[in-house]
């Protein structure tokens, strides 16, 4: 229904403009330049680092926000290629939840978290279910897309060539859809991405987002830092992560 | 004939879930409508919420913010987009600043743009053009990419030799369909963000008014104000898609194909 969705191409990240970068904050700080309380050098920075991953806090809150982003992809991505495969398959089940599918769709998903804590309570669970919605619509509308961009002619094929419903969904709906499907899954990750930080922030007591907000309440900057630092890696992590497993399972797939 | 009977099926399937929500609520009382307002009741509220100007206030300080994050983020994500499809050099420089940062959720620098920035409503609009721009970039770099290259010898044997002429001619209808793809994602994720901001940080807009009814327990409004932002999401959304349609009038019906061809 929306056409093929691009999002970024891989590149090697190179690390050599950070390092220049981390060189000189360190020296505009060392020099004065700029408010070391605001904007700590990085010496500073990575010494809050290793303290408190030491001593296991950071690490806890690295935890928590871990685990809320691989469930959130799991659950609803799981969800969603599943649904979305059987409604690009099955015309009627399309027919039939195609309003809730197009009225949900284009929400913007934060808004289901009060309504997920007033009916299930300020718990995990509401946390997790929020986000998970909104992967699982994103990729679900993307699977169904996948399935009816597969050219009619694979299916002709392969019913007449003797595939059953099996045969049909392995030959030809998944991995015909497979490309589609990640691109997203990279979409959902993106989106629940925002959420974690916003839930975080605002309705949580563990969680990456959780320290950066009440570290800069409680102007413990450098530890918002350390916080920035790690949720960059999470993003890392999850975004070439999503885009490695797509390419190793669509070998026949072009890559430039 | 059969598009009857499935809008019929839809209605059906609609209306079964809103007669269930009904009954267990309104009628019989298995859900509390304190805790779970009725549809009927959720509808009234809206209607009151949006006779109210206070209310009324709330939805043009959204809508003015994401238009202006719009504004900043479609022509900025376009024009970079395009020169990086366009011209290797340039992607070879702006690729991984843009690669280095994409992995980090804008939404985490609140903080220290609150700092920076005085306004909190720019803030807002700055972090929604952020988030924007980031999705749209990398599709309008793939749509012009994938212009097939012998449209561009085809354009200079005719004597296209001006760049406006080449864009005009070339680029902009050529990559307008993924363009398109880009920017609804681009205003979605403008809105999703300004939502979210408002949420944490404001006094004004549709996320500041759901939050503080959450807070209040005045669920109806809390409804009242989801209701009105889907329907931003929605107008967001398949307006693009209308324009779309208007606009490229060569692409075949989608809506029509996908729902309610094969099987």
């Amino acid at each position: 229904m929306w056409g093929r969705v691009a999002s970024y191409r891989r590149t090697r990240i190179s690390l050599k403009p950070i390092a220049a970068l981390v060189v000189c904050w360190e020296l505009v700080a060392y020099v004065g330049l700029i408010n070391v309380s605001f904007y700590p050098p990085p010496s500073v920075i990575g010494q809050t680092a290793v303290e408190t991953l030491v001593d296991g806090e950071m690490l806890g809150h690295l935890r928590a926000s871990l685990t809320r982003v691989l469930v959130s992809l799991v659950v609803g991505g799981g969800a969603g290629v599943g649904l979305g495969l059987l409604m690009g398959w099955s015309k009627r089940l399309r027919t039939v939840l195609f309003p809730y599918v197009a009225v949900l769709y284009p929400v913007p998903k934060v808004v289901v978290l009060p309504i997920m804590f007033s009916v299930f309570g300020l718990t995990e669970l509401s946390r997790i279910l929020t986000m998970c919605l909104a992967v699982f619509l994103l990729v679900a509308m993307n699977t169904v897309d996948a399935v009816n961009e597969i050219d009619e002619v694979y299916f002709e094929v392969a019913v007449d060539n003797g595939a059953g419903t099996v045969g049909l969904f392995r030959e030809v709906i998944v991995p015909g859809a497979l490309p589609q499907i990640f691109s997203g899954l990279s979409l959902g990750f993106g989106v629940s991405f925002i959420l974690i930080v916003v839930v975080e922030f605002i309705a949580a007591d563990s969680g990456l987002g959780y320290v950066i907000w009440s570290s800069w309440r409680l102007f413990t900057i450098p530890k918002m830092y350390v916080a920035l630092f790690l949720i960059n890696l999470i993003g890392i992590v999850f975004i070439y992560g999503i885009e490695e497993i797509g390419n190793y399972l669509t070998p026949w797939q072009q890559h430039t | 004939m059969t598009t009857r009977l499935n809008r019929l099926r839809q209605a059906v399937s609609v209306l079964v879930v809103l007669a269930t929500w009904h009954l267990l609520t309104a009628v019989t009382g298995v859900i509390s409508t304190a805790a779970l307002p009725a549809p009927a009741g959720i509808s009234r509220r809206t209607v009151e919420l949006l006779g109210e100007s206070s209310f009324r206030a709330h939805i043009s300080a959204t809508a003015w913010r994401t238009l202006l994050a719009s504004l900043i983020a479609v022509p900025a994500g376009v024009g970079v987009g395009f020169a990086m499809g366009l011209n290797e050099r340039v992607k070879a420089v702006v690729a991984p600043v843009l690669y280095a940062l994409y992995p980090m959720p804008s939404i985490a620098l609140l903080p220290l743009l609150l700092l920076v920035i005085d306004s909190k409503s720019w803030t807002i609009i700055f972090l929604g053009a952020v988030g924007g721009f980031f999705v749209l970039v990398w599709n309008a770099m793939t749509a012009v990419e994938e212009i097939n290259s012998v449209y561009f010898d085809v354009a200079r044997d005719n004597g296209v030799e001006s760049r406006y002429a080449l864009f005009r001619e070339l680029l902009l209808p050529g990559a307008l369909s993924g363009l398109f793809t880009g920017i609804r994602l681009c205003l979605s994720t403008a809105l999703l963000i300004i939502i979210s901001v408002e949420f944490i940080t404001a006094d004004q807009g549709l996320g500041y008014f759901v939050w503080r009814a959450w807070g209040l327990y005045e669920l109806s409004d809390m409804y009242g104000a989801v209701i009105v932002i889907g329907a931003l999401g929605v107008v967001i959304t398949y307006g693009i898609g209308q324009l779309q349609r208007r606009l490229l009038p060569w692409q075949t019906d989608t809506d029509d194909r996908e729902f309610t061809s094969r099987r």
